[in-house]
């Protein structure tokens, strides 16, 4: 948060010190320039933000050097409309996506001054799926064992909109699953420590920070969502468990936005062939060994997705008609 | 353990690692003595150097910055009344009117003594605690964390000033401060609470402009009405004597700083907790240790109780609060939620891990707490006199330069012009209320504790409806919580009883 002012005065800093000789006519755009990755929040996105922001300016014509700025504020809602309007279309300023904002553009929340469609894509550093996990001490296998068990089960969650609430809230209410959610948990970690003191039984979140915690043994997993995670393919996608046609289709929705992933684009606007430029360097510094390195290090999977699937999954998400909507919002909100 | 405890001393002790450790205490100076900007910023800077360091370097290049700040923070609290750190504000309380009385050596030298003691106590808890720590924090639910949110809230009546008027002013702030914490994203439901329409207000009033604004604002606005220097027009007090004075307080009064340092620690230990709690619970202790009330109207006048307090316990809680973050990956305060992005960049991940196959990078955390926060402490025991002296120099000098650093700490914290609207109206409300009497710090311990009293007893309640009531641990809690409050009164009763026994 604080670290807004430093690092903004490093970018003065940089772009006086950088930008002080004169560019000739031929000299490419980037040249002596410095961008700025904007990013709303700490996690796995910020990490992937500074992985990208350390190895990108390879690929870009006179290697422009990149900064992340943090810009914490209305769950990542700031950040997105800082890329989308305020930040000038000239290709020096990226959006780092938390794809989470997209239900946000679905529900019509009011602070919501961007339309994810209209963003330049560069390309995204992988999706990732949500896994619903349970304590191991439970004598629950599978999630059929437990939904037959009849018994209820505490799930807690970060409040509405985040994983750890929406994807139970939906088992509950479309797949016969009996889980009473305690909201409140200030993040994830918070979650874990509540099952470890057996506070709380089940706890959702992303495939990559569930792996972590069932790696070490204090949880295991049994449902996934539709995108699939290397190690966890064979749990029961939650769609197939919902018993009814709306409930597949809600869950549907709401896994659009980890098909998305970590997508980083620029703001509307930025002439297309400086899109295109960016849009190369992004898919060749995604095979950068030393990136891939620093991500495997940070135990965060990149796995490159072109921007044609990212506009897709967009898509996928945020054109919903009009009756699907209505229906949404009765069980999902927007949050953090 | 005591072969990793080794070990570990000689990784910190490698040339390149403790050169990068001297490298971040360097940047730690320069940002400590900066109002405002504190540790978690200058932490995020520093993050993209990290990436090609082992992690026993990177920690030492961070956790080096970090002791750094919170000692280095007490300085600006002491000689202008403005917080260098959220976690200082509590030394302004009484440092500063020692300043004003001309005593800002002494008080210095207290305040920077009393951390020395207060870290290498932190860390040594640290040490000796790893192998149980994980059952102890497992311990507290949330009903426990709870009843300690309440206990922190209970300290309210030390903070105040006695009697009922005082007793009652200072609930209605604790209370107001409670209030003004409900602003922003409510956890549970994801309902928006007072926002106004402004996305600034999402995530709640922000600590850093709120606490400068009620506390360095009116020293400021102050002293430009008295229109002298900091210290007024008092003589010189010999300088070198009063940092030996204070640093031999701390030493006079060294059970206090003992048990100030254990306060720290045992907060900081807490998931969620963090300094900005475990200062103004230290800052009661050392009000509670007075032994009548006349004792106790010293403070906030000048006791140097009060410095050695807060200043012990915001050193120590460091080592506290590294342990949730080490052994359960929940953050205990600002600085350390960006240290466990260094984690996830190291590889490393926090939890049981770190206390058996990482137990050396651990350890070398330790060691790096120990050692910065000794350098740190004999560099500044140097330079005190001179930093002293600026309590001389005349008031119109120093304003504008603190009113400068007091407006771009709190713009660091949103980087939004709302900041410094908000420090403005705070400083204005803070004026205001040292003018007429009210005490500050129950507000700004109401605000800290609101939302995670909040938290926990919606948490309670919703898991255990109200059996949690019954918890052994919440029952012993809350009898602790009951004589807390119940301190003042007893002592003031025993005052008149001396008394009227002295009369016979």
């Amino acid at each position: 948060m604080k670290r807004l002012l430093v690092i903004g005065m490093l970018v003065a800093l940089a772009t006086l010190t950088i930008g002080a000789g004169p560019a000739s006519a031929q000299a490419p755009f980037y040249q002596g320039k410095t961008m700025t990755i904007a990013v709303g929040g700490g996690g796995a996105i910020d990490v992937s933000a500074r992985i990208i922001a350390n190895h990108l300016g390879k690929y870009i014509p006179g290697k422009p050097g990149i900064i992340v700025q943090t810009m914490p504020g209305g769950a990542h809602l700031l950040a997105t409309n800082h890329a989308f309007s305020v930040a000038k279309p000239d290709g020096l300023t990226l959006l780092a996506l938390n794809s989470a904002v997209g239900i946000a553009q679905l529900m019509k929340v009011e602070a919501v001054r961007f339309d994810l469609r209209k963003f330049g894509w560069l390309g995204s550093t992988g999706g990732d799926g949500v896994v619903v996990a349970i304590r191991t001490d439970l004598p629950y296998k599978t999630f059929d064992e437990f939904r037959k068990s009849g018994k209820e089960l505490v799930a807690g969650t970060t409040g509405p909109g985040s994983n750890a609430h929406d994807i139970p809230l939906l088992l509950s209410e479309f797949a016969g699953a009996k889980f009473r959610l305690v909201s409140g948990y200030p993040a994830n970690s918070d979650i874990l420590l509540a099952l470890e003191r057996k506070e709380v039984d089940i706890w959702t979140a992303t495939a990559t920070s569930v792996k972590l915690a069932v790696d070490r043994g204090s949880v295991r997993a049994i449902v996934r969502n539709r995108v699939p995670y290397p190690g966890f393919e064979y749990l029961p996608v939650d769609e197939d468990l919902a018993t009814g046609a709306l409930g597949k289709t809600i869950m549907g929705v709401r896994s659009a936005p980890s098909a998305i992933g970590r997508a980083f684009a620029v703001t509307p606007g930025t002439p297309v062939d400086r899109v295109k430029m960016l849009q190369e360097a992004f898919a060749q510094a995604m095979k950068d060994p030393e990136l891939l390195a620093e991500a495997a290090k940070a135990k965060v999977p990149f796995d490159y997705l072109s921007p044609e699937t990212v506009a897709k999954n967009i898509a996928a998400l945020v054109d919903q008609p009009p009756e699907i909507q209505k229906e949404m919002v009765k069980y999902i909100r927007f949050g953090k | 353990m005591l072969d990793a405890l080794a070990e570990s001393l000689f990784l910190i002790l490698q040339l390149k690692t403790f050169m990068l450790m001297m490298l971040g205490m360097g940047l730690g100076f320069s940002v400590g003595l900066l109002p405002g900007i504190g540790g978690g910023a200058t932490m995020a800077l520093m993050m993209p150097f990290i990436f090609h360091m082992t992690p026993v370097e990177a920690f030492a290049f961070l956790l080096g910055m970090h002791s750094v700040v919170a000692t280095t923070g007490d300085i600006t609290s002491v000689l202008f009344g403005v917080p260098g750190e959220g976690a200082c504000a509590a030394t302004v309380l009484d440092g500063h009117p020692m300043a004003k009385r001309g005593q800002a050596g002494r008080a210095l030298g207290a305040a920077l003594m009393s951390s020395l003691v207060g870290a290498l106590i932190g860390a040594a808890v640290l040490a000796v605690s790893i192998p149980v720590v994980r059952p102890l924090v497992l311990s507290f639910g949330s009903p426990e964390l709870f009843m300690v949110t309440m206990m922190g809230i209970a300290c309210i009546t030390s903070l105040s000033g006695l009697g009922a008027r005082g007793q009652l002013r200072g609930f209605s702030m604790g209370l107001f401060g409670l209030l003004l914490s409900t602003i922003g994203t409510e956890r549970q439901s994801g309902m928006l609470r007072f926002d106004m329409g402004l996305m600034y207000l999402w995530e709640g009033l922000d600590l850093v402009p709120f606490m400068v604004g009620i506390f360095a604002v009116p020293e400021i606005v102050n002293l430009a009405v008295r229109g002298t220097a900091i210290a007024g027009e008092r003589p010189n007090e010999r300088l070198r004597s009063g940092v030996l004075e204070g640093i031999k307080d701390t030493f006079r009064h060294f059970w206090l700083v003992v048990r100030c340092s254990a306060i720290g620690v045992l907060v900081g230990i807490l998931p969620g907790a963090g300094g900005g709690v475990a200062q103004w619970m230290a800052y009661a202790h050392a009000v509670q240790s007075a032994t009548d009330a006349t004792d106790r109207e010293r403070f906030g006048k000048g006791d140097v109780r009060g410095v050695l307090g807060p200043g012990a316990c915001n050193n120590s809680k460091e080592g506290g609060d590294l342990i949730p973050t080490v052994a359960f990956g929940v953050p205990g305060s600002g600085a350390t939620a960006i240290l466990l992005g260094a984690f996830i960049i190291m590889g490393l991940t926090p939890g049981p891990d770190m206390l058996t196959k990482h137990l050396s990078v651990t350890y070398s955390m330790v060691w790096t707490l120990v050692i910065a926060n000794i350098i740190t402490v004999a560099l500044c025991l140097m330079t005190l006199n001179h930093l002293a002296r600026l309590t001389y120099v005349r008031g119109g000098l120093i304003i504008p330069f603190v009113l400068l650093l007091i407006f771009l700490g709190s713009y660091t914290a949103n980087k939004s012009i709302a900041d410094l609207l908000v420090t403005a109206g705070c400083g204005l409300f803070g004026y205001f209320m040292m003018r007429f009497g009210w005490p500050r710090a129950p507000l700004v311990l109401g605000f800290v504790l609101g939302k995670l009293a909040e938290t926990y007893l919606f948490i309670s309640i919703a898991r255990y409806g109200f059996e949690w009531l019954a918890r052994p641990m919440v029952i012993v809690l809350f009898l602790l919580t009951l004589f807390v409050i119940a301190l003042p009164y007893l002592q003031d009763r025993r005052k008149r009883r001396r008394r009227s026994t002295h009369a016979d």
